[in-house]
């Protein structure tokens, strides 16, 4: 006998045969996986939403010291238009982030009712939702990413602002060049590479869907 | 992906190459409990790869390369356990084994499989399975020039151990 033999041996034994899977353990193993993938979605979208509170709750609070009627005259003396213009730039866009989490939300759930329960209406549910995210997730990537910014950014100023005395604008430490490059460097990341391949990825994914779907309704 | 087609196409594939996942299995895990523990890792991971299975490949080829890099992390998840760092859950009897005796010849080529390190053990399966050089350095993630090297050694040693034993 040589490796040749020992090689054809190996190729034509079906290990089936030896083993076999319990198809009810198999179910409840990925019913099991499954819940553990919906709630790390969960808390995905607990993370997003306690972060824009927190965005919300800070910004809303240094807005309420700047127009405070009760600070001392030397606080208010040296607040500028800019300072306000800043506090509602800041409040306004985690108002806007809020409604747009809130509208997506809406959208999906809206969506998700129009279908029914058959394996054809949950492919073509997913087909819409691919189709809504893949045309869709730009606009909502750049608001979310968009609105952070300016907020994070608003509540630094004004945090500065409000500390002890107001600090003169010319004071306010601003980030340095190389936080800067970094930061537009995950931008461009973000939007010119990641968010282009996962669209792709998601239309390649509708037209197998597509496929399938016709498939199905050829039988 | 939505259950029901995720679940459809994982049911499919693992009728048609539930034989490629035993022998992955097999290699990498020697005792039954091992075996169910590492073919629900298997399992689990090729579930989740469904959604990203492109069809660049074969189902054959995609289900070798969740499988075997599934064996590897557990094999080394595994050593962490056995020094008592992580715990494992095992659903008891997914796996089970038939009275069917196993072919002696088979069972041999476990045994020399068994003393190769992680990657050569998939290079090892991946040839005796007929892939191509190409298709295995893609799968292993070496390069074509290695897997040739890897290949001849893992010939070699078969080879004399076979020729010893026939001696024997």
């Amino acid at each position: 006998m040589n490796l040749d033999d020992v090689t054809a041996v190996w190729r034509s034994k079906d290990l089936s045969q030896l083993y076999g899977v319990d198809k009810t353990l198999l179910d409840l193993m990925l019913r099991q996986e499954q819940a553990k993938l919906e709630k790390q979605r969960r808390r995905a979208r607990w993370f997003v939403s306690v972060m824009n509170a927190v965005l919300l709750i800070t910004a809303g609070l240094f807005f309420a010291i700047l127009i405070d009627p009760n600070q001392p005259p030397v606080f208010s003396a040296r607040l500028v238009v800019w300072d306000y213009v800043v506090g509602v730039v800041g409040v306004a866009a985690t108002l806007v982030l809020a409604g747009t989490l809130f509208v997506a939300r809406r959208s999906r759930q809206a969506r998700e009712q129009g279908f029914g329960d058959s394996l054809r209406d949950h492919l073509r549910r997913r087909i819409a939702e691919l189709d809504a995210e893949a045309t869709g997730e730009r606009r909502l990537g750049l608001t979310m990413v968009a609105t952070m910014l300016i907020c994070v950014t608003a509540i630094s100023i004004l945090e500065g602002r409000i500390r002890h005395v107001p600090v003169p604008w010319s004071e306010i430490v601003w980030p340095s060049p190389f936080s800067i490059v970094l930061i537009l460097g995950f931008l461009y990341l973000l939007f010119f590479r990641w968010m282009p391949r996962e669209r792709q990825q998601k239309l390649s994914r509708k037209r197998q869907l597509e496929a399938l779907l016709k498939e199905l309704d050829g039988q | 992906m939505l259950d029901s087609e995720r679940d459809r196409i994982f049911g499919d594939w693992l009728a048609a190459h539930q034989g490629t996942l035993f022998k992955v299995v097999c290699a990498y895990a020697f005792e039954h409990a091992d075996r169910q523990d590492l073919f629900q890792e298997v399992a689990i991971q090729v579930w989740r790869s469904v959604d990203a299975y492109r069809g660049e490949s074969s189902v054959k080829t995609w289900m070798y390369r969740i499988a075997l890099n599934a064996a590897i992390s557990w094999t080394r998840k595994q050593d962490r356990h056995h020094r008592g760092k992580q715990p494992l859950e095992i659903v008891d009897g997914l796996l089970a084994a038939s009275a069917t005796e196993a072919d002696p010849r088979v069972e041999w080529l476990y045994r020399q499989i068994a003393q190769l390190k992680d990657v050569d053990r998939s290079v090892a399966l991946l040839m005796l399975d007929g892939f191509a050089y190409k298709e295995i350095a893609a799968i292993a993630g070496i390069s074509e020039g290695n897997v040739g090297v890897k290949i001849n050694r893992i010939k070699a040693a078969l080879t004399a151990q076979l020729a010893k034993e026939t001696e024997l």
